[in-house]
Protein backbone atom coordinates (compact mmCIF):
# COMPACT_ATOMS: atom_id res chain seq x y z
CA UNK A 1 0.00 0.00 0.00
CA UNK A 2 2.75 2.20 0.87
CA UNK A 3 4.22 2.24 -2.87
CA UNK A 4 0.79 3.62 -3.54
CA UNK A 5 0.96 6.77 -1.65
CA UNK A 6 4.79 7.42 -2.57
CA UNK A 7 3.88 7.43 -6.32
CA UNK A 8 0.75 9.62 -5.23
CA UNK A 9 3.16 11.80 -3.08
CA UNK A 10 4.89 11.90 -6.46
CA UNK A 11 2.24 12.92 -8.71
CA UNK A 12 1.14 15.44 -6.09
CA UNK A 13 4.19 17.22 -6.06
CA UNK A 14 5.19 17.19 -9.44
CA UNK A 15 1.61 18.42 -10.17
CA UNK A 16 1.45 21.52 -7.74
CA UNK A 17 5.38 22.47 -8.74
CA UNK A 18 4.12 24.01 -11.80
CA UNK A 19 4.17 27.71 -10.82
CA UNK A 20 8.42 27.63 -9.69
CA UNK A 21 9.00 26.89 -13.19
CA UNK A 22 8.06 30.71 -15.18
CA UNK A 23 11.33 30.29 -17.47
CA UNK A 24 13.38 33.58 -17.42
CA UNK A 25 12.75 34.95 -20.27
CA UNK A 26 9.45 35.36 -18.43
CA UNK A 27 10.65 37.00 -15.25
CA UNK A 28 12.35 39.50 -17.02
CA UNK A 29 9.99 40.47 -19.40
CA UNK A 30 7.26 40.53 -16.60
CA UNK A 31 9.54 42.63 -14.73
CA UNK A 32 9.83 45.06 -17.68
CA UNK A 33 5.95 44.95 -18.69
CA UNK A 34 4.32 48.51 -18.97
CA UNK A 35 0.90 47.53 -18.47
CA UNK A 36 -2.07 45.24 -19.66
CA UNK A 37 -1.14 44.69 -23.37
CA UNK A 38 2.96 44.25 -22.46
CA UNK A 39 1.64 42.03 -19.34
CA UNK A 40 -1.07 40.00 -22.15
CA UNK A 41 1.82 39.52 -24.25
CA UNK A 42 4.32 38.11 -21.64
CA UNK A 43 2.25 35.86 -20.75
CA UNK A 44 1.36 34.55 -24.15
CA UNK A 45 4.80 34.38 -24.85
CA UNK A 46 5.33 31.98 -22.08
CA UNK A 47 2.41 30.17 -23.34
CA UNK A 48 4.22 29.44 -26.74
CA UNK A 49 7.47 28.87 -25.18
CA UNK A 50 5.74 25.86 -22.40
CA UNK A 51 3.73 24.70 -25.53
CA UNK A 52 7.31 23.95 -27.08
CA UNK A 53 8.39 22.33 -24.62
CA UNK A 54 5.51 19.69 -24.24
CA UNK A 55 5.75 19.36 -27.60
CA UNK A 56 9.06 18.36 -27.14
CA UNK A 57 8.37 16.14 -23.98
CA UNK A 58 6.17 14.23 -25.26
CA UNK A 59 8.67 13.84 -28.67
CA UNK A 60 10.96 11.96 -26.32
CA UNK A 61 8.17 8.82 -25.93
CA UNK A 62 6.94 8.58 -28.82
CA UNK A 63 9.18 5.50 -29.83
CA UNK A 64 8.39 4.09 -26.14
CA UNK A 65 6.86 0.70 -26.65
CA UNK A 66 4.46 1.05 -23.59
CA UNK A 67 3.30 4.68 -24.98
CA UNK A 68 3.02 3.47 -28.76
CA UNK A 69 0.51 0.67 -26.98
CA UNK A 70 -1.64 3.67 -26.29
CA UNK A 71 -0.82 5.63 -28.91
CA UNK A 72 -2.91 3.57 -31.57
CA UNK A 73 -0.41 0.62 -31.55
CA UNK A 74 2.00 1.96 -33.92
CA UNK A 75 4.88 3.82 -34.06
CA UNK A 76 3.73 5.90 -36.95
CA UNK A 77 0.60 6.80 -35.77
CA UNK A 78 -0.02 9.51 -32.89
CA UNK A 79 -3.79 9.70 -33.24
CA UNK A 80 -4.86 9.49 -29.70
CA UNK A 81 -2.40 11.60 -28.75
CA UNK A 82 -2.71 14.36 -31.76
CA UNK A 83 -6.82 13.93 -30.29
CA UNK A 84 -5.80 14.67 -26.82
CA UNK A 85 -3.85 17.50 -27.37
CA UNK A 86 -6.30 19.12 -29.87
CA UNK A 87 -8.97 18.47 -27.11
CA UNK A 88 -6.83 19.85 -24.39
CA UNK A 89 -6.11 22.85 -26.52
CA UNK A 90 -9.97 23.36 -26.99
CA UNK A 91 -10.79 23.28 -23.95
CA UNK A 92 -8.05 25.39 -22.64
CA UNK A 93 -8.96 27.78 -24.76
CA UNK A 94 -12.70 28.22 -24.35
CA UNK A 95 -12.61 27.87 -20.57
CA UNK A 96 -10.61 30.98 -19.95
CA UNK A 97 -12.15 32.86 -22.77
CA UNK A 98 -15.07 32.03 -20.35
CA UNK A 99 -13.40 32.81 -17.52
CA UNK A 100 -11.84 35.90 -18.55
CA UNK A 101 -15.49 37.12 -19.25
CA UNK A 102 -16.18 36.84 -16.09
CA UNK A 103 -14.18 40.12 -15.14
CA UNK A 104 -14.95 42.51 -18.09
CA UNK A 105 -17.44 40.83 -20.08
CA UNK A 106 -14.95 41.17 -23.21
CA UNK A 107 -14.30 44.72 -22.96
CA UNK A 108 -11.37 46.51 -21.83
CA UNK A 109 -7.46 45.21 -21.82
CA UNK A 110 -7.74 43.25 -18.35
CA UNK A 111 -9.84 40.80 -20.21
CA UNK A 112 -6.86 40.17 -22.05
CA UNK A 113 -4.23 39.67 -19.34
CA UNK A 114 -6.98 37.46 -17.66
CA UNK A 115 -7.29 35.42 -20.63
CA UNK A 116 -3.34 34.78 -20.55
CA UNK A 117 -2.86 34.77 -16.97
CA UNK A 118 -5.29 31.59 -17.40
CA UNK A 119 -3.73 30.01 -20.38
CA UNK A 120 -0.68 30.22 -18.49
CA UNK A 121 -1.87 28.59 -15.40
CA UNK A 122 -3.27 25.46 -17.27
CA UNK A 123 -0.52 25.13 -19.93
CA UNK A 124 1.71 25.01 -16.82
CA UNK A 125 -0.39 22.59 -15.30
CA UNK A 126 -1.01 20.18 -18.03
CA UNK A 127 2.86 20.53 -18.66
CA UNK A 128 3.07 19.21 -14.74
CA UNK A 129 0.57 16.35 -16.16
CA UNK A 130 2.74 15.66 -18.97
CA UNK A 131 6.18 15.81 -16.93
CA UNK A 132 4.34 13.04 -14.62
CA UNK A 133 3.90 10.45 -17.74
CA UNK A 134 6.76 11.16 -19.10
CA UNK A 135 8.87 10.58 -16.22
CA UNK A 136 6.41 7.15 -15.48
CA UNK A 137 6.61 5.88 -19.23
CA UNK A 138 10.50 6.47 -18.78
CA UNK A 139 10.56 4.67 -15.69
CA UNK A 140 9.07 1.81 -17.15
CA UNK A 141 11.41 1.84 -19.87
CA UNK A 142 14.18 0.98 -17.82
CA UNK A 143 12.40 -1.08 -15.50
CA UNK A 144 10.56 -3.59 -18.00
CA UNK A 145 13.29 -3.55 -20.88
CA UNK B 1 3.07 46.30 -10.36
CA UNK B 2 2.91 43.81 -12.42
CA UNK B 3 5.23 41.46 -10.34
CA UNK B 4 2.45 41.62 -7.31
CA UNK B 5 -0.21 41.18 -9.85
CA UNK B 6 1.85 38.21 -11.30
CA UNK B 7 2.25 37.04 -7.77
CA UNK B 8 -1.29 37.32 -6.48
CA UNK B 9 -2.26 35.64 -9.64
CA UNK B 10 0.10 32.84 -8.95
CA UNK B 11 -1.31 32.33 -5.29
CA UNK B 12 -5.10 32.25 -6.47
CA UNK B 13 -4.28 29.65 -9.13
CA UNK B 14 -1.84 27.55 -6.84
CA UNK B 15 -4.62 27.90 -4.21
CA UNK B 16 -7.44 26.73 -6.44
CA UNK B 17 -4.90 24.10 -8.20
CA UNK B 18 -3.73 22.49 -5.04
CA UNK B 19 -6.55 22.66 -2.94
CA UNK B 20 -8.01 19.07 -4.89
CA UNK B 21 -8.32 17.29 -1.90
CA UNK B 22 -11.76 18.44 -0.38
CA UNK B 23 -14.08 15.43 -1.31
CA UNK B 24 -17.06 14.76 0.63
CA UNK B 25 -17.80 13.20 3.94
CA UNK B 26 -19.38 10.16 3.23
CA UNK B 27 -16.61 9.48 0.53
CA UNK B 28 -13.44 10.06 3.27
CA UNK B 29 -15.62 7.68 5.35
CA UNK B 30 -15.78 5.31 2.95
CA UNK B 31 -12.47 5.27 1.51
CA UNK B 32 -11.51 4.74 5.19
CA UNK B 33 -12.70 1.42 5.47
CA UNK B 34 -12.40 0.25 2.27
CA UNK B 35 -8.19 1.08 2.10
CA UNK B 36 -8.15 -1.71 4.55
CA UNK B 37 -9.74 -4.09 1.92
CA UNK B 38 -8.03 -3.70 -1.65
CA UNK B 39 -7.50 -1.88 -4.54
CA UNK B 40 -11.35 -2.50 -6.25
CA UNK B 41 -12.74 -1.38 -2.68
CA UNK B 42 -11.58 1.73 -3.13
CA UNK B 43 -12.32 2.52 -6.68
CA UNK B 44 -15.76 1.91 -5.89
CA UNK B 45 -15.78 4.56 -3.26
CA UNK B 46 -13.71 6.81 -5.95
CA UNK B 47 -16.57 5.66 -8.40
CA UNK B 48 -19.66 7.03 -6.36
CA UNK B 49 -17.38 10.07 -5.42
CA UNK B 50 -17.14 10.38 -9.03
CA UNK B 51 -20.51 9.93 -9.72
CA UNK B 52 -21.52 13.04 -7.40
CA UNK B 53 -19.02 15.27 -8.75
CA UNK B 54 -20.16 15.02 -12.09
CA UNK B 55 -23.28 15.97 -11.51
CA UNK B 56 -22.07 18.72 -9.33
CA UNK B 57 -19.87 19.90 -12.43
CA UNK B 58 -22.65 19.35 -14.79
CA UNK B 59 -24.78 21.74 -12.28
CA UNK B 60 -22.30 24.16 -12.40
CA UNK B 61 -22.72 24.23 -16.33
CA UNK B 62 -26.14 24.50 -15.92
CA UNK B 63 -25.95 27.58 -14.00
CA UNK B 64 -23.99 29.40 -16.01
CA UNK B 65 -25.74 28.42 -19.31
CA UNK B 66 -29.61 29.78 -17.25
CA UNK B 67 -27.26 32.85 -16.48
CA UNK B 68 -27.96 35.51 -18.63
CA UNK B 69 -24.98 37.69 -18.21
CA UNK B 70 -23.03 34.67 -20.38
CA UNK B 71 -25.64 34.52 -23.04
CA UNK B 72 -23.43 36.80 -25.20
CA UNK B 73 -20.62 34.63 -24.40
CA UNK B 74 -22.40 31.70 -25.26
CA UNK B 75 -23.25 32.83 -28.56
CA UNK B 76 -26.73 34.07 -27.85
CA UNK B 77 -27.89 30.55 -26.44
CA UNK B 78 -29.57 31.00 -22.87
CA UNK B 79 -29.24 26.97 -22.53
CA UNK B 80 -26.95 24.35 -22.09
CA UNK B 81 -25.62 24.20 -25.94
CA UNK B 82 -23.31 26.46 -27.91
CA UNK B 83 -19.82 27.60 -26.91
CA UNK B 84 -20.59 26.26 -23.46
CA UNK B 85 -21.53 22.72 -24.18
CA UNK B 86 -18.85 22.66 -26.51
CA UNK B 87 -16.65 23.52 -23.48
CA UNK B 88 -18.05 20.52 -21.39
CA UNK B 89 -17.85 18.34 -24.54
CA UNK B 90 -14.06 19.36 -24.74
CA UNK B 91 -13.26 18.84 -21.16
CA UNK B 92 -15.04 15.53 -20.58
CA UNK B 93 -12.84 14.16 -24.52
CA UNK B 94 -10.10 15.24 -23.20
CA UNK B 95 -10.28 14.01 -19.17
CA UNK B 96 -11.32 10.49 -20.53
CA UNK B 97 -8.57 10.66 -23.42
CA UNK B 98 -5.51 11.59 -20.27
CA UNK B 99 -7.39 9.55 -17.99
CA UNK B 100 -6.39 6.40 -21.09
CA UNK B 101 -3.01 7.78 -21.19
CA UNK B 102 -2.50 7.60 -17.28
CA UNK B 103 -4.00 4.20 -16.85
CA UNK B 104 -2.01 2.02 -19.04
CA UNK B 105 1.45 3.72 -17.73
CA UNK B 106 0.21 3.23 -14.38
CA UNK B 107 -1.17 -0.09 -14.94
CA UNK B 108 2.26 -1.52 -16.31
CA UNK B 109 3.33 -0.20 -12.60
CA UNK B 110 1.43 -0.56 -10.30
CA UNK B 111 -2.10 -0.61 -8.97
CA UNK B 112 -5.71 -1.99 -10.75
CA UNK B 113 -6.62 -0.80 -13.68
CA UNK B 114 -9.97 0.41 -12.38
CA UNK B 115 -7.96 2.11 -8.90
CA UNK B 116 -6.75 4.05 -11.45
CA UNK B 117 -8.36 4.93 -13.68
CA UNK B 118 -11.10 5.91 -11.20
CA UNK B 119 -8.42 7.99 -9.03
CA UNK B 120 -7.09 9.82 -12.50
CA UNK B 121 -11.11 10.62 -13.10
CA UNK B 122 -11.39 11.85 -9.59
CA UNK B 123 -7.83 14.26 -9.85
CA UNK B 124 -9.56 15.71 -12.84
CA UNK B 125 -12.94 16.30 -11.75
CA UNK B 126 -12.10 17.78 -8.85
CA UNK B 127 -10.09 20.63 -10.31
CA UNK B 128 -12.50 20.87 -12.85
CA UNK B 129 -14.94 21.65 -10.19
CA UNK B 130 -12.88 24.06 -8.70
CA UNK B 131 -12.09 25.96 -11.97
CA UNK B 132 -15.68 26.06 -13.58
CA UNK B 133 -17.23 27.15 -10.31
CA UNK B 134 -14.58 29.86 -9.64
CA UNK B 135 -16.75 31.78 -12.97
CA UNK B 136 -20.01 32.68 -11.36
CA UNK B 137 -17.90 33.16 -8.52
CA UNK B 138 -15.51 35.27 -9.73
CA UNK B 139 -18.27 37.32 -12.00
CA UNK B 140 -20.18 37.77 -8.73
CA UNK B 141 -18.02 39.06 -6.98
CA UNK B 142 -16.46 41.35 -9.86
CA UNK B 143 -17.34 45.35 -9.24
CA UNK B 144 -19.89 46.62 -11.42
Amino acid sequence: MHRYFALAALWASVACAFPALASSDYDSCMNNAQGDFDIAKCNNDEVSREMRKIQSRLSSIMTNKYFTQWNDQTLSSSQNFQTLLKQWIDYRNKYCSLYSYTFSQGIGTITDVQKSQCMLDLTNRFASNVEAIVKIYNDMAVTKR
Amino acid sequence: MSKSFSFCAVCFFCSLACNVFAQSAAYNYCIKDAAKVSDEAMAECMKAENSRLNKQIYSEYEKISKDSSFTNWNQGSGMFRGRLKNLYENWTNFKNEYCDLYVLSMTNYTGSPTYNRESCLMDMNLRQLIYISSVLRNYNSTPE
